[in-house]
């Protein structure tokens, strides 16, 4: 007597044998999708240890859970988003998105068309049956018109998506369409999609006996014979006549297949080319050694950086708020002012930008607030010193001008009315000053020079070397020019109200 | 390659020093979506993470982006994206599948005025409930706040540290005047930063169950290409990581995500206490409204008021047993927050009537007038 030996079935490897039977029904296309998908997989010589599986919600997304692979079963819709983060985190892996129509059209549709427009490195396998099976055979957006579901039982108005034609719309460089009563041509496609860069998908159009074929008079095998002697296949087939109809003929073939730069080829050769130096302009870092405070996580004893003996002590915070219009660059000043307080004269300094919804143009303003102790509030809600530099901004902000207060404005620019007599106004032309250097664009910075030779509450050496880390290579100059040109004019200014 | 940490001292907003905190922490993958308060998170990211041979990408929407961070994370990359409250809304969905597959990555949210479109521009803090239960099905996560562009650097750190070590979506709850403003913030050396990494498999290949808790109830994480073939599915799942469709599953799996942040909770909570002991009121806070509140304090002092500060620097999980014991000692809680009571009723129930509890709420878009919170102490005081 022979004893029956029993074999590992050739597929074994690629499944999981602890998790077979599956869920899908008699009749069902899936085990063929997927059945194809592993003869693929067998003969791509790929390492299976580098190829994940990701799936969304329905009966396809349990596809990924019969893989023995790295499988991800995920959220509705969304399979590809996490898909896209499998791989562009590890370039090395082989991602495969296999999911229904529901999933990837429907719910995921806007993630489809990003996925196939950034061309990224992922294989779309979409299984298409016309309907939501696993809820129980509702319509969707692949459902042929005049077709009966549990939601359409009057027959479907809807025009379906024709998904070749919306892939290939989106630039996707591999499209193909098969049925499940295509295993040979499946494996082929798939075969080709495992070796293709960039985003490439795969409708497979399955029969879903037990839901929409049992509405539509297309019980369990008709549906698979009518995909059999109704598909055309052709080499070259044209996208445009691939509509799916409910009794016309399926068009079946690789759409296209074309070379495009994939996302991560592109990533390469545009930003990592480009990466190497970036210069922080105006990032403004200063090595520790020269800051007030050493991080709490240092252990290092070093000693912390001297006080400068020119440092102000601000015993009340003071509140400071400069104004312009958007592009005059009062943001820069708040900017520079901040930084020279809090990190070379060792105070205390807190920066708050009001926002509003213009993008240019409009009034804005910056505020700071500097102590020598903690700062608490960070909104400047009582200035002590006001910079207005535009007369639009005066009028916007003219409000916010205190009796006692100190008001330093562009006096071509802005011609102050209404004020409490108590109001110290200070005014220089910046912006003429500015174009005399040759760049009315320094105008904010003449403006800063004149504010440090009148402000007491900034060292001008803390605001020097906070306005070199803050300008962009190659300014220097000009900005030093115009700084010293405000200052001086300020220093001027006082010494002859002295007098 | 770039350096990761650009040690120096700068005067940086609180989403700029985020990005940085997030670089030193190892963060390695960025999706995101632009969205009013938090897209400068985005932007430093998109600079710097090329420079350092991570990816970042933008996505066609928040939903996507948290997909897409969920997956790096599969990966082995740590990963994290930044939106505000009506780009949370989105990201729930797959905040849930993280919480359910155990996936380490943090969230930031820069809060804003809600509901809906709400205060684009303008500080809220009232996202407090969302963050902890915003997605469907029961669960418990982890939040911190931030009220410096300082502590923005270090909490972001802290956040990829404890999403690593609890196996947790970690949501960083900024708001827009932190995330705004700008202070000194001083970035240490990279010798001096703890970084945190998820327990890798202890085990080969076969033997391995993925979903096994191990130390803490914390099961160990192989990522994919590892030759794992490893199963992660939103579905409730067995210790193998295979759908599980029953009752017994559910309880065993829910019940160990909530515990594994209840019973370690001792490990996760972090607040801050100023003049708490002899206090008779204390005021509870966190985010921008704890600087409000040490504003108060000052006011008080000179007025002869003993007031206590409870600062929370992680919101979830809550410090009940410490709010608990203080009840009995004290004779109220003010919680001072951006919203019309989240954490209040946080504070309520643990207190339990054993003290007074008060609310200073307040509808958004600016900080709080520390007169209005003064007032509310003098009352109870009196």
């Amino acid at each position: 007597m022979i004893e029956p030996q029993i074999l590992d079935h050739p597929k074994d490897l690629l499944l999981r044998k602890e998790r077979i039977p599956h869920i899908w029904c008699p009749g069902c296309g899936l085990g063929s999708v997927l059945s194809a998908l592993v003869d693929a997989l067998k003969s791509s010589g790929l390492d299976f240890k580098n190829v994940a599986v990701v799936s969304g919600i329905g009966c396809t997304g349990r596809a990924a859970g019969y893989l023995n692979l790295d499988s991800f079963h995920t959220t509705h819709g969304r399979a590809i988003p996490y898909a896209t983060g499998l791989k562009l985190a590890n370039p090395d892996l082989t991602v495969i998105v296999f999911s229904g129509d529901g999933d990837l059209a429907a719910i995921g549709g806007n993630h489809l068309i990003h996925a196939a427009r950034r061309n990224v490195d992922i294989k779309v396998i979409c299984v298409n049956n016309f309907n939501y099976g696993m809820t129980g055979g509702q319509g969707g957006p692949t459902t042929p018109r005049l077709a009966r579901t549990t939601t359409t039982i009057y027959g479907n108005t809807e025009k379906p998506f024709n998904l070749v034609h919306l892939m290939a719309a989106c630039g996707a460089p591999y499209v193909a369409r098969w049925t499940s009563a295509h295993p040979h041509y499946m494996k082929i496609a798939m075969g080709e999609m495992l070796k293709k860069d960039g985003f490439s998908f795969l409708e497979v159009i399955a029969p879903c006996p037990t839901n929409f074929g049992r509405r539509n008079k297309l019980r369990e095998i008709k549906l698979l014979q009518r995909f059999l002697e109704q598909a055309i296949l052709e080499a070259q087939p044209d996208i445009a006549k691939a509509d799916i109809e409910l009794d016309s003929p399926i068009l079946c073939g690789k759409f296209v297949d074309l070379e495009r730069p994939s996302y991560l080829a592109a990533l390469k050769e545009t930003v990592s080319a480009k990466v190497k130096v970036y210069d922080f302009r105006g990032d403004g870092r200063v090595p520790l050694e020269e800051a007030p405070v050493k991080p709490a996580a240092a252990k290092a004893p070093g000693k912390p950086a001297e006080v400068p003996s020119e440092r102000p002590i601000i015993q009340r915070p003071v509140q400071i708020k400069l104004a312009g219009l958007g592009g005059q660059g009062i943001g820069l000043c708040g900017l520079i002012i901040g930084r020279a307080a809090a990190i070379f004269d060792h105070n205390q300094a807190v920066y708050t930008q009001e926002y509003s919804p213009e993008a240019r143009g409009g009034a804005s303003a910056s505020s700071i607030i500097i102590a020598s102790g903690q700062i608490h509030t960070p909104y400047v809600t009582e200035p002590d010193i006001m910079v207005i530099m535009a007369q639009g901004a005066y009028n916007k902000y003219q409000k916010d001008v205190r009796p006692g207060s100190r008001l330093i404005i562009d006096k071509d620019l802005v011609r102050p009315k209404d004020l409490p007599d108590s109001v110290q106004i200070q005014a220089i032309p910046s912006t003429r000053l500015a174009e005399e250097l040759g760049q009315k664009v320094v105008a904010n910075i003449v403006i800063l020079g004149f504010f440090t030779a009148l402000v007491p509450h900034i060292s001008l050496a803390a605001m020097q070397k906070a306005l070199k880390g803050s300008i962009p290579k190659g300014t220097e100059e000009l900005n030093l020019r115009a700084f010293e040109t405000g200052y001086n004019y300020g220093k001027k200014m006082q010494e002859e109200e002295a007098v | 390659m770039g350096k990761d940490v650009l040690t120096g001292t700068y005067f940086l907003t609180g989403n700029e020093a985020c990005a940085a905190g997030a670089l030193a922490a190892g963060c390695r993958f960025f999706a995101g979506y632009p969205i009013t308060p938090s897209s400068e998170i985005a932007e430093r990211m998109s600079i710097r993470l090329p420079q350092v041979g991570g990816v970042y990408i933008q996505m066609e929407d928040e939903i996507a982006s948290m997909a897409a961070i969920l997956g790096a994370s599969w990966a082995g990359a740590k990963s994290m994206t930044a939106t505000s409250g009506p780009g949370i809304s989105l990201m729930l969905e797959n905040i849930g599948l993280g919480v359910m597959t155990e996936t380490p990555c943090v969230v930031v949210n820069v809060m804003r005025g809600g509901p809906s479109t709400g205060l684009p521009t303008l500080v809220g803090q009232a996202d407090v409930m969302q963050a902890r239960w915003g997605s469907h099905g029961d669960y418990e996560i982890i939040a911190l706040s931030p009220s410096s562009p300082q502590e923005a650097f270090d909490y972001t750190i802290r956040a990829f540290n404890l999403a690593e070590t609890w196996r947790v979506p970690v949501i960083l709850l900024m708001d827009e005047v932190v995330g705004h403003m700008r202070e000194r913030v001083v970035i240490p050396e990279r010798k001096d930063i703890k970084v945190a990494n998820r327990p890798g498999p202890g085990e080969p290949p076969g033997k391995f169950k993925a979903f096994k808790p191990k130390k803490d109830l914390i099961p160990e994480m192989p990522v994919a290409g590892q030759g794992y073939a490893i199963h992660v599915t939103g579905l409730t799942h067995d210790e193998r990581g295979y759908p599980a469709i029953e009752w017994e599953a559910q309880e065993k799996l829910v019940y160990r995500l909530v515990k594994k942040i209840r019973l370690n909770s001792a490990k996760i909570a972090s607040w801050e206490e100023t003049g708490v002991e002899g206090a008779e009121i204390i005021l509870i806070s966190y985010g921008v409204s704890t600087r409000i509140c040490r504003a108060v304090r000052e006011i008080a002092r000179e007025k002869g008021v003993n007031l206590g500060l409870f600062r929370l620097e992680v919101i979830w999980p809550f410090p009940e047993k410490r709010v608990q014991e203080l009840a009995t000692r004290i004779k109220a809680f003010v919680t001072v927050e951006i919203n019309y009571g989240q954490i209040a009723l946080e504070v309520e129930r643990c207190v339990a009537g054993k003290c007074i509890t008060q609310l200073v709420g307040h509808g958004g878009g600016t900080v709080h007038d520390p007169q209005k919170v003064l007032e509310a102490v003098e009352e109870i005081a009196s």
